[in-house]
């Protein structure tokens, strides 16, 4: 990697007082968040019968969006945490948007599995008497440990940049942004002693993160596969879960950096070798998760029992979940492997395309996971009318999606306005080190 | 070149957006324009405490695409020669029901022969084309009798119509089905029918499961007779095996209250274990802390 001039007077001025077309993005997106609030109280007074879920899909796209943004938030916490454990130089630039990936969707996502409750208002008997045998308590236990950790990572690796900032005479900020900056820099002057401290905080939390992150998203995986559900219930899913985080969070990671290093005029450390690794890491997960799918459905198939061939059917019926299914085929599997694979269509502009349509078709993955197979039970309902089979998204469910879309994308606005979405310290420490700190110590050492 | 620093670029997608959402609201409003066949179904109840009720469903479409008829405005009356006596106006539920509970005390206009005519009839709306229906409904009187011989059990029933004036009159060729209350149903005994005094006998077994005494709860059905509707009498005897019922405590698993112990300790170690580490680098924070004071 060559030397780039990395110092926080470079990211001052983004810091500084925000622009119109700040507050008008903010307020945008404000809008839509409340709107989604507005739904909310709606559901909660006039009950599940204003969404689409009903007697057979029980969920719906809350939960598709619960599962996909769980997803973001391990694979932006694998990504950062990997990235500090093995000293890996080239991906410090991106540890903070990953970080920032990880608590925003974890913020955004964990609320939708409590939309799917009928009644909301006994949210607390969750708690209270939850089961330790139930997966929606292990669920419940690991997501919220995952947040704390998520958290408290992101605040590690923020502090010798708020300690930077307040050491920074020029910044034009208001005084109480400046007492928090000193407030969280927890008067970290650099000293030996203070650089080992918080190395060895970073390492911990780091190396905590990582094993919590596989087994929250393993477990959430374990919400279907327990079940005795065609198409759900599967021995393969924790990994199959885990590898379709990896793959959707590290799309949306690319998707993010374009848009910072455009809109921030980052082309200095966010580079072409950047996206080039990074599209080499989604050729490399889109045949592991092809690998998986592939493997899942073959098993099923060949055991040919007629509710999984029912099921089956439905993907192959361009009247029901056809169309979907093609699409997540061409945009998760084929196009990547097209455009990636191959070093003259791999532009930033082209990588950053296609991790879009790779986000969208992970998500097209997850709902054709979720609503067919709940649209076809074992013993199922007759005689009822079909809105009581077959799932459709009502108003209130898509308006709570974007404004869940709104909400992280305001995380990430804001955030980005506390502090530099280069981790400064982390960028500069990378260039001056000659040999990575080492993580462990071995005999002999 | 799309860009998000753009303003319009944001205007413009949220404009598309709510186009396509007002476009697809207008093709699923316009495709709603034929009246759908309605069919209705009317149904007569009397349990075993005597209650009795009336239920009407409506329905529409057809295979798959079956459905109730809801919010739909129901008129019930009972119908004797001209006079028509309106007993309720209700509207149907989301499934397409409606249920009417009679007072006890209602005695409904009924010809000599102690018949009822019920009749219902919806009016439809846009959606729907309207339907009517009605059922002739008699009051009967079930009774059960036990007897034993030669350590033969036998449960004897008596069916017995009640006409305009109270009298009782046999019912023959009636068919009932017996069967014994177990814990969340009838189990089913045999179905038997009545001879030309409105009898009918039943030998019983005398290996059936009663509760702690032997008591045995006997039900008899009628259902969807075209006289009568569905009935139900019970009635109970100490003819069954006493049975002790005693509960033993299950051990710790899934699915008891109490968890497996060994899930709960991999719980504990595990969270202990990621708290433990969680706390261990928040004291390094508190050090880095301490060395700037």
């Amino acid at each position: 990697m060559n030397t780039i001039d990395i110092s926080i007077k470079n990211f001052a001025n983004s810091l500084e007082k925000p622009s119109n077309r700040w507050y008008a993005m903010v307020f945008l997106l404000a809008i839509v968040a409340l709107f989604g609030m507005y739904a909310l109280v709606r559901q909660f007074l006039d009950g599940q019968i204003i969404t689409g879920m009903r007697d057979n899909a029980v969920w719906g796209i809350y939960t598709a969006n619960f599962v996909f943004f769980m997803g973001l938030s391990y694979a932006g916490a694998l990504i950062s945490c990997a990235g500090q454990l093995l000293r890996i130089k080239w991906i410090k630039p991106l540890m903070r948007m990953a970080e920032l990936l990880t608590v925003s969707s974890l913020i955004v996502g964990a609320p939708f599995i409590l939309f799917c409750l009928g009644r909301l208002d006994r949210i607390h008997f969750l708690f209270l008497h939850g089961r330790i045998q139930s997966p929606i308590t292990w669920d419940v236990i690991a997501i919220s440990t995952d947040l704390v950790f998520c958290i408290a990572f992101l605040y590690f690796t923020h502090i010798r940049d708020f300690a930077k900032l307040r050491d920074y005479p020029d910044l034009k900020v208001a005084n109480w942004r400046k007492k928090m900056y000193k407030i969280l820099a927890l008067g970290y002057k650099g000293t030996d002693e203070q650089k080992k401290y918080l190395h060895q905080a970073h390492d911990i939390m780091a190396a905590i993160i990582i094993p919590t992150a596989i087994i929250a998203y393993s477990l959430l995986s374990l919400l279907f596969s327990m079940s005795l559900r065609p198409g759900w219930h599967s021995t393969i899913f924790s990994p199959y879960f885990v590898v379709t985080a990896g793959y959707s969070g590290l799309a949306l990671l690319v998707v993010i950096m374009w848009i910072y290093r455009k809109n921030r005029k980052l082309e200095a450390y966010i580079t072409n070798l950047h996206f080039n690794y990074l599209a080499f890491g989604l050729v490399l997960l889109s045949f592991i998760y092809a690998y998986f799918t592939f493997s899942e459905y073959l098993t099923d198939w060949y055991n040919q029992t007629k509710t999984f061939n029912m099921l089956l059917d439905k993907f192959f019926d361009f009247n029901q979940y056809a169309g979907l299914s093609v699409f997540h085929i061409v945009f998760a599997f084929i196009v990547p492997v097209i455009v990636l694979g191959f070093p003259w269509l791999r532009t930033i502009n082209n990588v950053t395309l296609v991790s879009l349509f790779i986000v969208i078709a992970l998500w097209v993955k997850r709902y054709l996971i979720v609503v067919p197979t709940l649209e076809t039970p074992y013993i199922p309902i007759q005689d009822v009318r079909s809105d009581f089979v077959h799932y459709s998204v009502s108003w209130v469910e898509w308006a709570l999606s974007f404004s869940g879309i709104a909400v992280m994308i305001l995380i990430f606005t804001v955030a980005s306005k506390i502090a530099p979405i280069i981790p400064v310290s982390e960028v500069e420490d990378a260039q001056n080190l000659e040999k990575p700190m080492i993580l462990f110590k071995t005999k002999g050492d | 070149m799309f860009s998000l620093k753009n303003i319009y670029t944001w205007i413009s997608l949220i404009l598309l957006f709510g186009t396509v959402f007002i476009s697809a609201n207008q093709l699923s409003a316009n495709s709603a324009a034929k009246q759908e066949r309605v069919r209705m179904k009317l149904y007569y109840f009397k349990t075993d405490a005597g209650d009795r009720k009336i239920q009407i469903g409506l329905t529409a479409g057809s295979g798959k695409n079956m459905h109730g008829v809801k919010n739909g405005k129901v008129m019930l009356t009972s119908q004797l020669n001209d006079s028509t006596v309106t007993l309720a106006t209700l509207e149907t539920d989301t499934l397409g029901f409606v249920t009417l509970f009679l007072s006890p005390d209602l005695k409904l206009p009924m010809d000599e022969d102690g018949k009822s005519i019920i009749a219902a009839n919806y009016d439809g709306d846009d959606i729907y084309a309207s339907a009517s229906g009605d059922m002739e409904i008699s009051d009967i009187d079930l009774e059960f009798t036990f007897e034993e011989e030669d350590s033969v059990k036998y449960l004897n029933i008596l069916a017995n119509r009640i006409d305009g004036e109270g009298n009782k009159i046999p019912v023959e060729g009636l068919d009932i089905n017996i069967g014994v209350q177990r814990l969340y149903s009838v189990l089913p005994i045999e179905k038997v029918e009545t001879d030309e005094d409105g009898s009918a006998v039943l030998e019983i077994s005398n290996d059936l499961p009663g509760d702690a005494v032997g008591l045995l709860t006997f039900v008899a059905r009628i259902e969807d007779n075209d006289d009568f509707g569905n009935v139900t009498k019970s009635a109970s005897h100490e003819w069954g095996t006493p049975v002790s019922y005693e509960i033993k405590p299950l051990p710790r698993q899934l699915w008891t209250d109490e968890a497996p112990i060994w899930m709960i300790a991999s719980v504990c170690i595990i969270l202990m274990g990621a708290w433990y580490h969680f706390f261990l680098s928040i004291s390094k924070l508190i050090k880095l802390k301490k060395l700037s004071d």
